[in-house]
Protein backbone atom coordinates (compact mmCIF):
# COMPACT_ATOMS: atom_id res chain seq x y z
CA UNK A 1 0.00 0.00 0.00
CA UNK A 2 0.98 3.60 -0.56
CA UNK A 3 0.62 6.30 2.08
CA UNK A 4 0.63 9.89 0.88
CA UNK A 5 2.35 12.09 3.48
CA UNK A 6 2.17 15.86 3.68
CA UNK A 7 5.28 17.46 2.17
CA UNK A 8 7.03 14.10 1.73
CA UNK A 9 7.40 11.43 -0.86
CA UNK A 10 4.63 8.86 -0.59
CA UNK A 11 5.64 5.87 1.51
CA UNK A 12 5.11 2.28 0.36
CA UNK A 13 4.63 -0.62 2.77
CA UNK A 14 3.42 -4.19 2.45
CA UNK A 15 0.89 -5.39 4.98
CA UNK A 16 1.12 -9.03 6.07
CA UNK A 17 -2.32 -10.08 7.27
CA UNK A 18 -1.07 -13.19 9.11
CA UNK A 19 1.38 -11.15 11.17
CA UNK A 20 -0.93 -8.17 11.62
CA UNK A 21 2.06 -6.03 10.71
CA UNK A 22 3.50 -4.26 7.71
CA UNK A 23 6.90 -4.53 6.06
CA UNK A 24 8.57 -1.19 5.82
CA UNK A 25 10.70 -1.23 2.69
CA UNK A 26 12.12 2.20 3.44
CA UNK A 27 13.33 1.13 6.83
CA UNK A 28 16.18 -1.24 6.06
CA UNK A 29 18.59 -0.33 8.81
CA UNK A 30 16.87 -2.61 11.30
CA UNK A 31 16.97 -6.39 11.21
CA UNK A 32 13.24 -6.59 11.74
CA UNK A 33 11.19 -4.40 9.47
CA UNK A 34 7.84 -5.58 10.74
CA UNK A 35 5.69 -2.92 12.37
CA UNK A 36 2.49 -4.00 14.07
CA UNK A 37 -0.77 -2.28 13.19
CA UNK A 38 -4.43 -2.85 12.50
CA UNK A 39 -5.33 -4.16 9.07
CA UNK A 40 -7.51 -1.28 7.92
CA UNK A 41 -5.83 1.17 5.57
CA UNK A 42 -6.61 4.06 7.91
CA UNK A 43 -4.91 2.29 10.83
CA UNK A 44 -1.83 1.38 8.78
CA UNK A 45 -1.59 4.92 7.37
CA UNK A 46 -1.78 6.39 10.88
CA UNK A 47 1.02 4.16 12.16
CA UNK A 48 3.18 4.92 9.13
CA UNK A 49 2.55 8.68 9.41
CA UNK A 50 3.24 8.63 13.16
CA UNK A 51 6.55 6.90 12.53
CA UNK A 52 7.50 9.89 10.35
CA UNK A 53 5.92 12.37 12.77
CA UNK A 54 3.89 13.61 9.84
CA UNK A 55 0.30 13.86 8.65
CA UNK A 56 -1.10 11.71 5.89
CA UNK A 57 -3.71 12.65 3.34
CA UNK A 58 -4.61 9.40 1.59
CA UNK A 59 -3.66 5.74 1.51
CA UNK A 60 -4.16 3.34 -1.38
CA UNK A 61 -4.00 -0.40 -1.70
CA UNK A 62 -2.56 -1.48 -5.04
CA UNK A 63 -1.36 -4.53 -6.89
CA UNK A 64 1.70 -4.80 -9.09
CA UNK A 65 2.00 -6.98 -12.12
CA UNK A 66 5.60 -7.95 -12.91
CA UNK A 67 4.67 -8.95 -16.44
CA UNK A 68 3.09 -5.68 -17.45
CA UNK A 69 5.08 -3.71 -14.84
CA UNK A 70 1.91 -1.85 -13.96
CA UNK A 71 0.50 -0.78 -10.65
CA UNK A 72 -3.24 -1.00 -10.19
CA UNK A 73 -4.94 0.89 -7.37
CA UNK A 74 -7.63 -1.24 -5.74
CA UNK A 75 -9.06 1.04 -3.03
CA UNK A 76 -8.13 4.39 -1.58
CA UNK A 77 -8.87 5.89 1.84
CA UNK A 78 -8.89 9.63 2.47
CA UNK A 79 -8.07 10.92 5.93
CA UNK A 80 -10.74 13.61 5.96
CA UNK A 81 -13.50 11.14 5.07
CA UNK A 82 -15.56 9.64 7.90
CA UNK A 83 -13.90 6.32 8.84
CA UNK A 84 -17.24 4.53 8.54
CA UNK A 85 -17.33 5.31 4.87
CA UNK A 86 -13.88 3.92 4.11
CA UNK A 87 -13.94 1.36 1.27
CA UNK A 88 -12.34 -1.24 3.55
CA UNK A 89 -14.60 -0.54 6.51
CA UNK B 1 3.67 30.41 81.31
CA UNK B 2 2.23 28.26 78.60
CA UNK B 3 -0.77 29.26 76.57
CA UNK B 4 -3.27 26.50 75.86
CA UNK B 5 -3.47 25.53 72.24
CA UNK B 6 -6.42 27.07 70.38
CA UNK B 7 -5.92 25.22 67.10
CA UNK B 8 -9.04 24.00 65.32
CA UNK B 9 -9.53 21.24 62.79
CA UNK B 10 -8.64 22.61 59.34
CA UNK B 11 -12.15 22.06 57.98
CA UNK B 12 -13.59 24.52 60.49
CA UNK B 13 -11.17 27.29 59.61
CA UNK B 14 -13.09 29.65 57.28
CA UNK B 15 -9.88 30.93 55.68
CA UNK B 16 -8.77 27.42 54.78
CA UNK B 17 -12.26 26.75 53.40
CA UNK B 18 -12.04 29.89 51.27
CA UNK B 19 -8.52 29.02 50.08
CA UNK B 20 -9.64 25.51 49.20
CA UNK B 21 -12.63 26.95 47.35
CA UNK B 22 -10.32 29.23 45.39
CA UNK B 23 -8.00 26.35 44.54
CA UNK B 24 -11.00 24.29 43.47
CA UNK B 25 -12.08 27.19 41.25
CA UNK B 26 -8.56 27.47 39.82
CA UNK B 27 -8.53 23.74 39.16
CA UNK B 28 -11.96 23.98 37.50
CA UNK B 29 -10.74 26.84 35.28
CA UNK B 30 -7.60 24.88 34.41
CA UNK B 31 -9.58 21.77 33.55
CA UNK B 32 -12.03 23.83 31.47
CA UNK B 33 -9.21 25.61 29.66
CA UNK B 34 -7.41 22.34 29.01
CA UNK B 35 -10.63 20.71 27.76
CA UNK B 36 -11.40 23.69 25.50
CA UNK B 37 -7.80 23.88 24.29
CA UNK B 38 -7.72 20.17 23.49
CA UNK B 39 -11.05 20.48 21.67
CA UNK B 40 -9.75 23.48 19.72
CA UNK B 41 -6.51 21.65 18.95
CA UNK B 42 -8.54 18.74 17.64
CA UNK B 43 -10.57 21.12 15.52
CA UNK B 44 -7.41 22.85 14.34
CA UNK B 45 -5.96 19.45 13.47
CA UNK B 46 -9.07 18.64 11.46
CA UNK B 47 -8.80 22.03 9.74
CA UNK B 48 -5.14 21.34 9.01
CA UNK B 49 -6.16 17.96 7.63
CA UNK B 50 -8.55 19.70 5.29
CA UNK B 51 -5.84 22.16 4.23
CA UNK B 52 -3.50 19.22 3.61
CA UNK B 53 -6.29 17.48 1.77
CA UNK B 54 -6.74 20.47 -0.53
CA UNK B 55 -3.01 20.64 -1.19
CA UNK B 56 -3.04 16.92 -1.94
CA UNK B 57 -5.83 17.39 -4.49
CA UNK B 58 -3.92 20.23 -6.14
CA UNK B 59 -0.74 18.15 -6.21
CA UNK B 60 -2.55 15.20 -7.72
CA UNK B 61 -4.14 17.37 -10.41
CA UNK B 62 -0.80 18.93 -11.20
CA UNK B 63 0.72 15.46 -11.31
CA UNK B 64 -1.99 14.36 -13.76
CA UNK B 65 -1.21 17.28 -16.02
CA UNK B 66 2.51 16.65 -15.68
CA UNK B 67 2.18 12.96 -16.50
CA UNK B 68 0.00 13.77 -19.51
CA UNK B 69 2.66 16.18 -20.72
CA UNK B 70 5.37 13.63 -19.99
CA UNK B 71 3.46 10.91 -21.82
CA UNK B 72 2.84 13.17 -24.81
CA UNK B 73 6.47 14.20 -24.93
CA UNK B 74 7.67 10.61 -24.71
CA UNK B 75 5.22 9.64 -27.48
CA UNK B 76 6.44 12.37 -29.78
CA UNK B 77 10.04 11.45 -29.17
CA UNK B 78 9.24 7.79 -29.74
CA UNK B 79 7.51 8.59 -33.04
CA UNK B 80 10.57 10.53 -34.15
CA UNK B 81 13.28 8.20 -32.87
CA UNK B 82 11.55 4.84 -32.44
CA UNK B 83 13.57 4.36 -29.25
CA UNK B 84 12.02 1.70 -26.97
CA UNK B 85 13.10 3.71 -23.88
CA UNK B 86 10.83 6.56 -24.98
CA UNK B 87 8.02 4.08 -25.45
CA UNK B 88 8.63 2.77 -21.91
CA UNK B 89 8.78 6.32 -20.57
CA UNK B 90 5.42 7.06 -22.15
CA UNK B 91 3.96 3.92 -20.72
CA UNK B 92 5.24 4.77 -17.26
CA UNK B 93 3.90 8.31 -17.52
CA UNK B 94 0.39 7.16 -18.41
CA UNK B 95 0.53 4.46 -15.74
CA UNK B 96 1.48 7.11 -13.21
CA UNK B 97 -1.32 9.29 -14.57
CA UNK B 98 -3.80 6.50 -13.84
CA UNK B 99 -2.57 6.29 -10.27
CA UNK B 100 -2.91 10.04 -9.77
CA UNK B 101 -6.37 9.95 -11.31
CA UNK B 102 -7.45 7.18 -8.92
CA UNK B 103 -6.11 9.10 -5.93
CA UNK B 104 -7.66 12.35 -7.17
CA UNK B 105 -11.05 10.60 -7.54
CA UNK B 106 -10.74 9.24 -4.04
CA UNK B 107 -9.74 12.64 -2.64
CA UNK B 108 -12.74 14.38 -4.24
CA UNK B 109 -15.29 11.70 -3.38
CA UNK B 110 -17.17 14.05 -1.02
CA UNK B 111 -16.89 17.16 -3.23
CA UNK B 112 -19.39 16.67 -6.03
CA UNK B 113 -18.32 19.58 -8.24
CA UNK B 114 -14.63 18.76 -8.01
CA UNK B 115 -15.32 15.06 -8.42
CA UNK B 116 -17.22 15.71 -11.66
CA UNK B 117 -14.29 17.71 -12.98
CA UNK B 118 -11.88 14.93 -12.03
CA UNK B 119 -14.06 12.47 -13.90
CA UNK B 120 -13.99 14.80 -16.89
CA UNK B 121 -10.22 14.97 -16.51
CA UNK B 122 -10.08 11.19 -16.40
CA UNK B 123 -12.02 10.98 -19.66
CA UNK B 124 -9.70 13.41 -21.38
CA UNK B 125 -6.58 11.77 -19.96
CA UNK B 126 -7.77 8.36 -21.04
CA UNK B 127 -8.32 9.74 -24.51
CA UNK B 128 -4.67 10.75 -24.54
CA UNK B 129 -3.69 7.31 -23.32
CA UNK B 130 -5.79 5.64 -26.02
CA UNK B 131 -4.26 7.94 -28.60
CA UNK B 132 -0.85 6.87 -27.44
CA UNK B 133 -1.77 3.22 -27.82
CA UNK B 134 -3.15 3.87 -31.30
CA UNK B 135 -0.08 5.77 -32.38
CA UNK B 136 2.25 3.05 -31.11
CA UNK B 137 0.19 0.39 -32.82
CA UNK B 138 0.26 2.39 -36.06
CA UNK B 139 3.98 3.08 -35.73
CA UNK B 140 4.75 -0.63 -35.67
CA UNK B 141 2.97 -1.01 -39.01
CA UNK B 142 3.76 2.23 -40.74
CA UNK B 143 5.83 5.05 -39.26
CA UNK B 144 4.32 7.73 -41.52
CA UNK B 145 0.81 6.61 -40.65
CA UNK B 146 1.65 6.93 -37.00
CA UNK B 147 2.81 10.51 -37.48
CA UNK B 148 -0.37 11.36 -39.38
CA UNK B 149 -2.56 9.78 -36.70
CA UNK B 150 -0.81 11.81 -34.01
CA UNK B 151 -1.04 15.04 -35.99
CA UNK B 152 -4.69 14.51 -36.80
CA UNK B 153 -5.60 13.75 -33.23
CA UNK B 154 -3.81 16.83 -31.95
CA UNK B 155 -5.52 19.03 -34.48
CA UNK B 156 -9.06 17.71 -34.07
CA UNK B 157 -9.45 17.10 -30.34
CA UNK B 158 -7.13 19.65 -28.77
CA UNK B 159 -7.33 17.39 -25.75
CA UNK B 160 -4.18 18.59 -24.03
CA UNK B 161 -5.38 22.16 -23.93
CA UNK B 162 -8.73 21.05 -22.54
CA UNK B 163 -6.99 18.98 -19.91
CA UNK B 164 -5.04 22.07 -18.91
CA UNK B 165 -8.22 24.14 -18.68
CA UNK B 166 -9.95 21.53 -16.51
CA UNK B 167 -6.90 21.33 -14.32
CA UNK B 168 -6.84 25.12 -13.97
CA UNK B 169 -10.53 25.21 -13.05
CA UNK B 170 -10.01 22.44 -10.55
CA UNK B 171 -7.03 24.22 -9.06
CA UNK B 172 -8.99 27.45 -8.82
CA UNK B 173 -11.80 25.65 -7.00
CA UNK B 174 -9.33 23.93 -4.70
CA UNK B 175 -7.54 27.20 -4.01
CA UNK B 176 -10.88 28.72 -2.98
CA UNK B 177 -11.46 25.76 -0.71
CA UNK B 178 -7.92 26.12 0.56
CA UNK B 179 -8.49 29.77 1.45
CA UNK B 180 -11.74 28.86 3.19
CA UNK B 181 -10.14 26.00 5.14
CA UNK B 182 -7.09 28.06 5.99
CA UNK B 183 -9.36 30.75 7.41
CA UNK B 184 -11.11 28.10 9.49
CA UNK B 185 -7.73 26.83 10.72
CA UNK B 186 -6.62 30.37 11.52
CA UNK B 187 -9.81 31.05 13.48
CA UNK B 188 -9.38 27.78 15.34
CA UNK B 189 -5.84 28.72 16.26
CA UNK B 190 -7.00 32.17 17.34
CA UNK B 191 -9.78 30.66 19.44
CA UNK B 192 -7.27 28.32 21.05
CA UNK B 193 -4.98 31.24 21.76
CA UNK B 194 -7.80 33.28 23.29
CA UNK B 195 -9.02 30.34 25.32
CA UNK B 196 -5.59 29.62 26.75
CA UNK B 197 -4.77 33.25 27.49
CA UNK B 198 -8.18 33.89 29.03
CA UNK B 199 -7.75 30.83 31.21
CA UNK B 200 -4.26 31.90 32.22
CA UNK B 201 -5.50 35.42 33.05
CA UNK B 202 -8.42 34.03 35.03
CA UNK B 203 -6.17 31.65 36.91
CA UNK B 204 -3.73 34.48 37.57
CA UNK B 205 -6.56 36.58 39.01
CA UNK B 206 -7.75 33.67 41.14
CA UNK B 207 -4.22 32.98 42.34
CA UNK B 208 -3.79 36.67 43.16
CA UNK B 209 -7.04 36.62 45.11
CA UNK B 210 -5.89 33.49 46.93
CA UNK B 211 -2.53 35.09 47.71
CA UNK B 212 -4.29 38.21 49.00
CA UNK B 213 -6.57 36.04 51.11
CA UNK B 214 -3.64 34.12 52.59
CA UNK B 215 -1.72 37.35 53.21
CA UNK B 216 -4.75 38.95 54.87
CA UNK B 217 -5.25 35.87 57.01
CA UNK B 218 -1.60 35.80 58.00
CA UNK B 219 -1.81 39.46 59.01
CA UNK B 220 -4.92 38.74 61.06
CA UNK B 221 -3.19 35.79 62.70
CA UNK B 222 -0.11 37.89 63.44
CA UNK B 223 -2.35 40.54 64.99
CA UNK B 224 -4.16 37.90 67.03
CA UNK B 225 -0.82 36.48 68.16
CA UNK B 226 0.33 39.94 69.22
CA UNK B 227 -2.91 40.52 71.13
CA UNK B 228 -2.56 37.12 72.75
CA UNK B 229 1.04 37.83 73.69
CA UNK B 230 -0.02 41.15 75.21
CA UNK B 231 -2.82 39.43 77.12
CA UNK B 232 -0.35 36.81 78.29
CA UNK B 233 2.02 39.51 79.47
CA UNK B 234 -0.81 41.19 81.39
CA UNK B 235 -1.82 37.86 82.80
CA UNK B 236 1.76 37.17 83.83
CA UNK B 237 1.87 40.53 85.60
CA UNK B 238 -1.43 39.82 87.36
CA UNK B 239 -0.24 36.36 88.35
CA UNK B 240 2.99 37.78 89.69
CA UNK B 241 1.08 40.42 91.68
CA UNK B 242 -1.31 37.82 92.98
CA UNK B 243 1.57 35.51 93.87
CA UNK B 244 3.21 38.34 95.74
CA UNK B 245 -0.04 39.02 97.61
CA UNK B 246 -0.38 35.35 98.45
CA UNK B 247 3.21 35.21 99.67
CA UNK B 248 2.61 38.21 101.90
CA UNK B 249 -0.63 36.70 103.20
CA UNK B 250 1.10 33.39 103.77
CA UNK B 251 3.88 35.07 105.74
CA UNK B 252 1.28 36.93 107.77
CA UNK B 253 -0.63 33.70 108.39
CA UNK B 254 2.55 31.92 109.42
CA UNK B 255 3.26 34.74 111.85
CA UNK B 256 -0.32 34.70 113.15
CA UNK B 257 -0.23 30.94 113.45
CA UNK B 258 2.96 31.18 115.47
CA UNK B 259 1.41 33.81 117.70
CA UNK B 260 -1.71 31.69 118.11
CA UNK B 261 0.40 28.67 118.94
CA UNK B 262 2.23 30.69 121.51
CA UNK B 263 -1.09 32.00 122.90
CA UNK B 264 -2.46 28.49 122.96
CA UNK B 265 0.60 27.21 124.73
CA UNK B 266 0.28 30.07 127.23
CA UNK B 267 -3.40 29.26 127.74
CA UNK B 268 -2.57 25.58 128.23
CA UNK B 269 0.12 26.55 130.67
CA UNK B 270 -2.29 28.84 132.51
CA UNK B 271 -4.94 26.13 132.53
CA UNK B 272 -2.52 23.58 133.86
CA UNK B 273 -1.38 26.08 136.48
CA UNK B 274 -4.97 26.80 137.47
CA UNK B 275 -5.66 23.07 137.57
CA UNK B 276 -2.71 22.59 139.84
CA UNK B 277 -3.91 25.41 142.06
CA UNK B 278 -7.43 23.94 142.00
CA UNK B 279 -6.08 20.53 142.90
CA UNK B 280 -3.75 21.85 145.60
CA UNK B 281 -6.54 23.45 147.67
CA UNK B 282 -7.36 21.67 150.96
CA UNK B 283 -10.78 23.27 150.98
CA UNK B 284 -13.51 21.40 149.17
CA UNK B 285 -14.32 23.13 145.90
CA UNK B 286 -17.34 22.11 143.89
CA UNK B 287 -18.45 23.70 140.66
CA UNK B 288 -22.22 23.64 140.31
CA UNK B 289 -24.64 24.47 137.57
CA UNK B 290 -27.45 26.97 137.87
CA UNK B 291 -29.66 24.02 138.78
CA UNK B 292 -27.31 23.29 141.65
CA UNK B 293 -25.96 20.07 140.18
CA UNK B 294 -22.31 19.22 140.63
CA UNK B 295 -20.28 19.59 137.44
CA UNK B 296 -16.76 19.41 138.82
CA UNK B 297 -14.93 18.73 142.10
CA UNK B 298 -11.36 19.10 143.31
CA UNK B 299 -9.32 16.20 144.72
CA UNK B 300 -9.97 17.43 148.29
CA UNK B 301 -13.65 16.56 147.85
CA UNK B 302 -12.74 13.00 146.73
CA UNK B 303 -10.21 12.63 149.48
CA UNK B 304 -12.53 13.91 152.25
CA UNK B 305 -15.82 12.35 151.17
CA UNK B 306 -14.45 9.10 149.79
CA UNK B 307 -16.58 9.58 146.65
CA UNK B 308 -15.13 9.24 143.17
CA UNK B 309 -15.74 12.13 140.74
CA UNK B 310 -17.94 9.86 138.61
CA UNK B 311 -20.22 9.38 141.64
CA UNK B 312 -20.47 13.11 142.18
CA UNK B 313 -20.65 14.66 138.73
CA UNK B 314 -24.18 15.54 137.60
CA UNK B 315 -25.58 14.73 141.03
CA UNK B 316 -27.46 17.37 143.02
CA UNK B 317 -25.33 19.25 145.48
CA UNK B 318 -27.89 18.50 148.15
CA UNK B 319 -26.85 14.83 148.07
CA UNK B 320 -23.64 15.54 149.90
CA UNK B 321 -23.98 19.05 151.30
CA UNK B 322 -26.62 20.54 153.49
CA UNK B 323 -26.79 23.88 155.22
CA UNK B 324 -27.16 24.12 158.94
CA UNK B 325 -27.72 27.03 161.29
CA UNK B 326 -30.01 29.78 160.00
CA UNK B 327 -32.95 27.98 158.56
CA UNK B 328 -33.80 30.98 156.37
CA UNK B 329 -30.91 30.12 154.18
CA UNK B 330 -31.59 26.93 152.34
CA UNK B 331 -30.82 25.46 148.97
CA UNK B 332 -33.53 27.46 147.30
CA UNK B 333 -32.03 30.58 148.69
CA UNK B 334 -28.63 29.44 147.32
CA UNK B 335 -30.16 28.84 143.97
CA UNK B 336 -31.81 32.27 144.00
CA UNK B 337 -28.54 33.89 145.05
CA UNK B 338 -26.79 32.06 142.25
CA UNK B 339 -29.32 33.14 139.66
CA UNK B 340 -29.09 36.71 140.90
CA UNK B 341 -25.34 36.57 140.91
CA UNK B 342 -24.93 37.18 144.59
CA UNK B 343 -22.28 35.68 146.78
CA UNK B 344 -22.94 33.83 150.01
CA UNK B 345 -20.21 33.58 152.60
CA UNK B 346 -19.65 31.79 155.88
CA UNK B 347 -22.72 29.64 155.79
CA UNK B 348 -22.53 26.67 158.21
CA UNK B 349 -22.88 23.38 156.38
CA UNK B 350 -22.44 19.66 156.76
CA UNK B 351 -20.78 17.45 154.17
CA UNK B 352 -21.75 13.81 154.17
CA UNK B 353 -18.98 11.39 153.22
CA UNK B 354 -19.26 8.00 151.59
CA UNK B 355 -19.83 6.29 154.94
CA UNK B 356 -22.63 8.73 155.82
CA UNK B 357 -20.53 10.51 158.41
CA UNK B 358 -21.14 14.27 158.63
CA UNK B 359 -18.27 16.68 158.32
CA UNK B 360 -18.83 20.19 159.60
CA UNK B 361 -17.77 22.93 157.24
CA UNK B 362 -18.28 26.55 156.30
CA UNK B 363 -19.78 27.19 152.91
CA UNK B 364 -19.19 30.02 150.47
CA UNK B 365 -20.93 30.48 147.13
CA UNK B 366 -19.36 32.45 144.26
CA UNK B 367 -21.38 32.92 141.06
CA UNK B 368 -19.56 32.22 137.78
CA UNK B 369 -20.32 34.68 134.96
CA UNK B 370 -19.86 34.52 131.28
CA UNK B 371 -20.31 37.98 129.79
CA UNK B 372 -22.42 39.20 132.69
CA UNK B 373 -24.57 36.14 132.62
CA UNK B 374 -24.49 33.69 135.50
CA UNK B 375 -23.77 30.26 134.17
CA UNK B 376 -22.99 28.43 137.42
CA UNK B 377 -21.34 28.76 140.74
CA UNK B 378 -18.42 27.66 142.84
CA UNK B 379 -19.03 26.16 146.26
CA UNK B 380 -16.08 26.34 148.67
CA UNK B 381 -16.37 24.30 151.85
CA UNK B 382 -13.87 25.03 154.60
CA UNK B 383 -13.71 22.08 157.01
CA UNK B 384 -14.02 23.31 160.53
CA UNK B 385 -11.79 21.87 163.21
CA UNK B 386 -9.19 19.27 162.47
CA UNK B 387 -9.84 17.20 159.42
CA UNK B 388 -11.10 13.69 160.11
CA UNK B 389 -8.55 10.87 160.04
CA UNK B 390 -7.96 8.91 156.81
CA UNK B 391 -10.62 6.24 156.55
CA UNK B 392 -10.95 3.11 154.52
CA UNK B 393 -13.90 3.96 152.25
CA UNK B 394 -13.28 0.92 150.10
CA UNK B 395 -14.86 -1.48 152.62
CA UNK B 396 -17.98 0.58 153.04
CA UNK B 397 -20.80 0.42 150.58
CA UNK B 398 -21.24 3.57 148.58
CA UNK B 399 -24.21 5.65 149.46
CA UNK B 400 -24.61 6.75 145.90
Amino acid sequence: MRVSLVGRVAHDVCYVVQNKAYLDYNNRKYASTLEGSGQRLRQIASVVANSFEANWTSASEYTYDYNTEKKLIVVSVVKTDPPARDPDA
Amino acid sequence: MTVPSTSHPPARDPTIRRVLAFFALIAAVLITVVALAVRNINRAERSADWVNHTHAVILEIDAILATVHAGDGALRTFVMTGDARDQGAGRDAFSSMSEHLEIAKALTRDEAAQHAQVLRLETLANQRANLTQRVIAAWQIDHAEAVRTLTAADGSAATTAEIRRVVERLKADEMALLAERDTAAFLQAQTTRWTVWTGVALDFLLLSATAWLIRDDLQARRHATAVLAEANAQLEARVEARTSELSTANARLVSENLEQRWAHQAAEHQLRYQQNVFNALNDLVLVVTKAMNISRVNPAVVRLTGREPAALIDRPLADIVRLTGDTSVNFDAMAVALREGRELRAQPAVVTDALGQPITARLALFPVRDRDKVVGGIIVLEVLGSPPPQRDFARSPSLL
